[in-house]
């Protein structure tokens, strides 16, 4: 955050916490609002521009706007479906899978997964980070994570069996 | 994990994604006026800092120049036993007290002030003056025993002497002349006796 000139990390910023708003809305407008929501208030508060703090104003406003329980449920790690996990088995490979389909695909999951997938695949957070962030078990964090790329698995074999000749 | 291609796919699909231009530079455009009413407030709180210590800064020089100037003006300790000598034998002078023992010399008057714990000496300047000295009683300056020696000129004029030991607080002071309401006050001292003499100013 502090390779280029300021104008240039904050703009890095701003991408980097467009992206996490978009992981939890997986809508581009309301991600661009929920940034703005979430900018004002870093500027305004006179909080420091880095990624935790913005990522935890967007993810608060995210809470606040569309209710917590509503939309990030949790599930205790007893839940899971050992079905789930079938999938795994397999090694999954998949290389003609585009952003159109992948975006399908991630819109099958709930918000915490796909929060979980964005925070680990594109900002490199470990699952204890994710869990602190995100103010829920490690257990619970990985399981999601495992069950979320269960399901993208999924997705794109039904997808095959579908367009298979 | 991270080499996963789910989660490589993921990694691609998100940065890819971006604000838009004009979303972006809504944004950068608040984060500027943010920056720049900071400035402004900084500005102000500075130039409010720089009024007030302006301001305080005045003041002390002004009680410094007043407090040196006080310094000076105000009396000291010897200014301040002077001011009050010079008003107390003027008084005594005014009252023309009788006098108690007649003599026209410090001998013979010498001899009836036994109770003084110095010497009447006759001072050089009284010699000079020209003075003749009627008699003396007992009084007291600043508390202190003294004689009150009554002389008077060629002309009649009437004078007032005093004589006091020099004790270690009338050393400290100068020699004075000065006239108030009309009247000629001088202090001094010689052979360890201070001498004060209130008279016509115009001798």
């Amino acid at each position: 955050m502090s390779s280029g000139t300021p104008a240039e990390d904050i703009e890095i910023l701003l991408q980097s916490g467009y992206r996490y708003a978009l992981s939890l809305t997986h809508n581009s407008t309301r991600a661009e609002d929920i940034l703005q929501d979430a900018w004002y208030a870093v500027l305004h508060a006179g909080g420091p521009h880095n990624k935790p703090y913005i990522f935890q104003a967007i993810r608060s406003r995210f809470i606040n706007q569309y209710k917590r329980d509503l939309l990030v449920p949790l599930i205790p790690l007893d839940d899971i479906n050992e079905e789930d996990y079938s999938t795994y088995d397999t090694p999954f490979y998949h290389q003609d899978y585009n952003d159109a389909a992948l975006e399908q695909a991630l819109s099958t999951l709930r918000t915490a997964e796909r929060e979980a997938l964005f925070l680990t695949a594109v900002e490199g957070y470990t699952a204890q980070e994710v869990a602190e962030l995100t103010d829920q078990p490690r257990g619970t964090i990985l399981s999601m994570l495992h069950r979320s790329r269960a399901k993208i698995r999924k997705y794109y074999q039904t997808i095959d069996t579908d367009t298979a000749p | 994990m991270k080499n996963d291609p789910t989660t490589q796919q993921i990694k691609h699909y998100y940065e890819r994604k971006n604000l838009s231009p004009k979303k972006l530079q809504e944004l950068m455009d608040i984060s500027q006026q943010q920056d720049r009413k900071k400035t402004s407030l900084a500005s102000k709180s500075d130039r409010w800092l720089f009024k007030n210590n302006m301001s305080i800064a005045a003041s002390i020089f002004f009680a410094f120049i007043i407090g040196t100037q006080m310094f000076f003006y105000l009396p000291t300790d010897n200014e301040a036993l002077a001011e009050r000598i010079t008003k107390e034998i003027l008084l005594n002078h005014q009252k023309q007290f009788n006098i108690e023992f007649q003599g026209n010399n410090i001998n013979e008057l010498r001899t009836h002030m036994q109770k003084l714990d110095f010497n009447l000496i006759q001072s050089n300047r009284i010699t000079e003056l020209g003075l003749e000295i009627i008699g003396t009683r007992y009084c007291s300056i600043q508390g202190e025993i003294a004689a009150q020696i009554k002389l008077k000129d060629n002309v009649g004029n009437i004078y007032t002497l005093y004589e006091t030991a020099l004790k270690e607080n009338l050393k400290k002071l100068t020699d004075e002349e000065k006239t108030v309401n009309g009247l000629a006050v001088s202090t001094w001292s010689e052979h360890g006796v201070f001498f004060g003499l209130v008279g016509s100013k115009t001798r």
